[in-house]
């Protein structure tokens, strides 16, 4: 039986609330009638004042479905790309997603002394080394970052290949793992993703102080660059405010910091591809072991 | 920030965050006290839990009765391992909590600032269970001090218990949110934790006062004047 691209909402089984936010609540699904089998889901239902686009929602929900199943796997695991659009009240008003795999948690025992999962956000791989001291989390070193890094361009490179716009970007909506071996980068929030061509189905407007100074009112797969190599640099500065690339000189050596400095260029054509970090980072985690 | 070359510095920005308690006597009621401090346990844990939030903001307390007092100064809350003792006393004096908010911002902000951060407007939530018991004037006076300071905070207010909401919709610069009839005053606070809670970490990820949604459960929202 082919899947239907929209569901109503009123049919699924409702568990515990995951998270609330600016835009809306996300909802464990603990079953319920035509949602697809076989992986954990979750709920994200809109808030009224959300502008949303049931069109282009729908678009993202197919495309994934017209993939080769070795490509939609290979998007399946760097990103919680939309699985349904729900309904309620006939309207589409939220959206079936996968829920983020546990590997992306980390347990933590909180200052009230209750102990947690937290989500390996960027932000983990951002803070200095005071930061996660205070709050008990390992480090991780140089090599290993680094590679973290490469799997995140290659991650981008992915979609851009596809024609995706990934947009926005923040500190929150990229998680990462080293748990199990090789280092794993999942995106969030893509429900706000667009088509190259098409509006995004949701209006994300950039997190200030990751704002693309060549693009400050539209998002392409050219701020999509200058982003990666933000995060490339402030990863590995330590730093959440940095934008100057000598920052990371230490990290990528004379010989790869001209492509940050590129990266980070007022002039968008000389900003190198995502696939163009994977390379430079692997040759450099290997170098530092 | 429209520059075609390649921007390459950026101050580090703070983003200052007040919560002014009203901690007159009626707190001591229907254990309030105990879901204020359940709300800053929680609010600590979430500031832990998001480092980019110890980076970007900075968290205090001002808790005011016939007196306002500084209970928490302001600090990276996660840091912090023993909460304050807050302690209810007689009266509700809003004059006195405006004073000791607008001198507190006023001499943090400039701290900062000496510090070499780029400050960024302040946020308060300002709760209360209570109409001021000092005179009109006196409270009004000092309400246009702090509004009309060179720092202006955002405040967004809550008027929980007995707190009359066209008070309240007074001190508001940003929002103003009354409990429904019929919700409990210490659910009321938890509720209101957990606003803070979205709040600071919106704010802090996107380096702008933020206090984003609709009003929280058992809350209604007044337009501002």
């Amino acid at each position: 039986m082919t899947q239907p691209l929209a569901i109503d909402g009123a049919g699924l089984r409702a568990g515990a609330e995951l998270g609330r936010g600016g835009q809306g609540r996300v909802v464990e699904v603990l079953g319920g009638a035509g949602r697809p089998a076989g992986e954990p889901l979750v709920a994200k239902w809109y808030l009224p004042s959300v502008d949303l686009d049931a069109a282009a929602l729908t678009r993202l929900v197919a495309w994934r479905r017209s993939l080769a199943d070795a490509d939609r796997s290979t998007v399946d695991d760097i990103a919680a790309w939309p699985r349904a659009v729900l309904l309620r009240h006939g309207r589409a008003a939220g959206v079936l997603l996968p829920r983020v795999p546990p590997r992306f948690s980390i347990p933590v025992r909180l200052p009230s002394g209750s102990a947690g999962q937290v989500l390996s956000e960027l932000q983990f791989l951002i803070a200095g080394p005071d930061l996660l001291t205070r709050r008990g989390i390992p480090d991780l070193d140089r090599p290993v970052r680094l590679r973290v890094l490469a799997r995140f361009a290659a991650a981008v490179a992915v979609l851009h290949n596809h024609g995706v716009v990934l947009g926005d970007l923040s500190v929150k909506n990229v998680l990462w793992s080293v748990a199990g071996g090789e280092p794993a980068v999942y995106l969030l929030d893509c429900d706000a993703l667009r088509l190259t061509g098409t509006n995004p189905a949701v209006r994300q407007p950039n997190s200030p102080g990751w704002d693309d100074p060549a693009f400050p009112g539209t998002q392409n797969q050219q701020s999509d660059r200058y982003k990666v190599a933000l995060t490339v640099l402030r990863v590995l500065a330590r730093d959440f405010h940095t934008r100057d690339p000598e920052r990371a000189r230490a990290a990528l050596g004379r010989e790869f910091l001209p492509l940050l400095r590129a990266g980070l260029s007022g002039r968008p054509d000389v900003r190198p591809a995502a696939s163009a970090w994977r390379e430079p980072l692997s040759t450099l985690s290997e170098e530092g072991m | 920030m429209h520059r075609t070359d390649a921007i390459t510095t950026e101050h580090a920005a703070i983003l200052p965050i007040y919560l002014v308690c009203d901690l007159s006597s009626s707190m001591r009621e229907d254990r309030r006290v105990e879901a204020l401090r359940d709300a800053l346990t929680g609010l600590r844990d979430a500031v832990w839990a998001n480092p980019v939030v110890s980076d970007c903001a900075r968290i205090g307390v001002i808790g005011f009765a016939g007196r306002a007092w500084l209970c928490l100064p302001l600090c990276d809350i996660a840091t912090v391992g023993d909460l304050p003792v807050l302690e209810p006393d007689g009266l509700t004096s809003y004059a006195a909590a405006f004073r000791l908010l607008h001198r507190t911002v006023r001499s943090d902000v400039e701290q900062l600032a000496a510090d070499q951060y780029r400050v960024l407007r302040p946020l308060v939530f300002f709760v209360s269970d209570g109409e001021p018991t000092d005179r009109t004037a006196e409270w009004v006076a000092e309400l246009a001090i702090l509004r009309t300071a060179a720092v202006r905070p955002e405040i967004i207010t809550f008027a929980i218990g007995e707190a009359s909401a066209a008070t309240l919709r007074q001190v508001a610069t940003a929002r103003c949110f009354v409990a429904s009839v019929g919700t409990a005053v210490r659910d009321a606070i938890a509720e209101i934790g957990a606003v803070v809670i979205r709040s600071v970490v919106a704010s802090s990820t996107s380096g702008q006062a933020a206090v984003a949604g609709p009003p929280p459960d058992g809350f209604d929202e007044l337009d501002l004047l």
